[in-house]
């Protein structure tokens, strides 16, 4: 078996005297998309933090692409970034540049291009999440299941091999959440790159996981193939996969 | 004992602004680095010295004349009952070029660009755009702070120098209704005014600009808590931008004139 992209031993992290993470302890193997998922406040959005560098472990390990994530400088973890893509619950785009300009910015920054190659990779990108329509607009114009997918198309602006979502449904009404749940699914297999999807949606969980961590009170509670998760009778399990006693959907 | 709380007060202020201090002092250093290391952001910072040189000129422009045209009625009014019509000129130039121009300066900057610049980056905060510009491998005190506060240290001196010369002709405006002769108040100026009056100005503006720029960044960076807490962070720009400002000024004053 391949080396796994991302490999968390042991992690432990404490915010204002409360241990968010105790001992977080999983691998995400290449290709694959990842799915941490549990209720609110069970410290999801910290691990995504530890993982992308934008907080530090009080303890434990994290490997990336087998480099010691967790000891990094943060000039050494830009190195890191470079291979990486995060699509933030906000989209976090910057609302004084308008939707080619955000998508542009990292290639901007960090690629040797001309205005004009950037403009075709920004419209190609465009194309992938279906907004050619948009690269003039600025992100308030849009609505929020189109600035998803522009945020989407940003987070694969420098190619990366390995992308984060964050909450990526949050906010979305159900047809436009299982819209971008399918091009989430659909970037996965046809750009073969590793996906790390946090979530407490079920449906997104359930819909698109090849894999997932369900986390409560700061561990890992259950770790599989949704199918392996949905049939662990455990009632602490069973009361957030299935809190209405009704299967989800398949 | 009833001065305790008085005292408890006066010692958190106290402390609060030598916190305030030493997290300015380490933006500073970290701006510092990144200019050492030669990585400038200039698109970045043309804008910026755009945004706060040349769009604060207007205001700049009306401040100082009347901050002249203020001095000149005062001076014109005591001088002249003594006799002295020679020495308005003399005194509105001085006082200008050494406290006027930059503090009145300043103290607008501050209110303008000060809280535009926390308000911008603390936007950016609670919206995670710093969190993105992080992962985008861009680090926010170079790409945010550094062209700030270069536009600041650079752009202060110049707006304080047009400040000198709309306070000059305000003061020399209202000189003249008080009866002043325009060629006496000329010629006051030019006896009184020494270029190192004016250097001097513009050395206390460029780290007015210094303090106002940081303030601002570090007031922007950490912002939390959503529209609120960018409410809090432009409002404390301001405040802290202003009282650090007038105790400089004190200190400058006597280390330069």
């Amino acid at each position: 078996m391949a080396d796994p992209v991302i490999k968390i031993v042991h992690l432990r992290k404490r915010l204002n005297g409360t241990d968010v993470l105790r001992d977080i302890s999983f691998e995400v193997q290449e290709g694959e998309i990842f799915v941490i998922m549990g209720p609110s406040g069970t410290g999801k959005s910290v691990l995504l933090k530890n993982l992308i560098g934008l907080l530090r472990p009080d303890a434990g390990e994290i490997y990336i692409w087998n480099e010691p994530a967790h000891a990094m400088r943060e000039e050494e973890f830009d190195r890191l970034r470079l291979r990486m893509g995060v699509v933030f619950q906000s989209t976090a785009l910057f609302d004084s540049l308008t939707v080619g300009e955000n998508i542009a910015f990292p290639m901007r920054r960090h690629r040797q291009m001309s205005g004009q190659m950037i403009r075709t990779e920004v419209l190609d990108l465009l194309a992938l999440v279906g907004l050619e329509e948009t690269v003039d607009r600025m992100p308030a114009m849009l609505s929020g299941g189109m600035r998803k997918r522009v945020a989407i198309a940003r987070a694969l602006a420098l190619d990366p091999d390995l992308i984060f979502y964050d909450e990526p449904t949050s906010g979305l009404d159900p047809p436009t959440s299982r819209d971008v749940d399918g091009l989430i699914a659909r970037l996965g297999r046809e750009l073969g790159v590793t996906s790390v999807v946090v979530t407490h949606d079920l449906a997104t969980a359930f819909g698109i996981g090849d894999r997932m961590a369900v986390l409560a009170s700061g561990e890992v509670l259950a770790i599989g193939p949704p199918a392996q998760i949905r049939a662990d009778r455990r009632p602490e399990l069973q009361r957030f996969i299935n809190p209405g006693g009704v299967e989800e959907r398949p | 004992m009833p001065g305790a709380p008085v005292l408890e007060r006066v010692g958190r202020i106290v402390l609060g602004l030598l916190e305030e201090t030493g997290r300015l002092v380490l933006l500073l250093l970290a701006t510092l680095r990144w200019l050492a290391r030669g990585r400038l952001e200039a698109r970045q910072t043309i804008r910026q010295m755009e945004q706060i040189g040349v769009s604060s000129l207007p205001i700049v422009l009306v401040t100082g004349t009347f901050a002249g045209a203020v001095l000149a009625f005062q001076t014109a009014k005591q001088l002249l009952a003594f006799g002295v019509p020679g020495l308005v000129g003399g005194l509105v130039a001085l006082s200008l070029a050494r406290e006027a121009a930059p503090v009145f300066t300043a103290v607008t900057t501050a209110g303008r660009s000060g809280s535009g610049i926390a308000a911008e980056i603390g936007t950016m905060a609670v919206t995670e755009q710093l969190d993105a510009l992080r992962v985008m491998a861009t680090n926010p005190v170079r790409f945010l702070v550094v062209p700030r506060v270069l536009a600041g240290f650079l752009m202060m001196p110049l707006l304080t120098l047009f400040a000198n010369v709309a306070g000059l002709a305000g003061g020399g405006i209202v000189a003249a209704i008080s009866g002043v002769p325009p060629a006496t108040y000329v010629g006051s100026v030019q006896r009184f005014l020494t270029p190192g009056d004016l250097t001097g100005g513009m050395a206390k503006a460029a780290v007015f600009g210094l303090i106002i720029t940081l303030v601002g960044s570090r007031r922007g960076l950490d912002t939390d808590g959503g529209a609120a807490g960018v409410g809090r962070a432009t409002t404390a720009a301001v405040v802290t931008a202003t009282v650090l400002i007038l105790i400089m000024n004190y200190v400058l004053d006597v280390a330069l004139f």
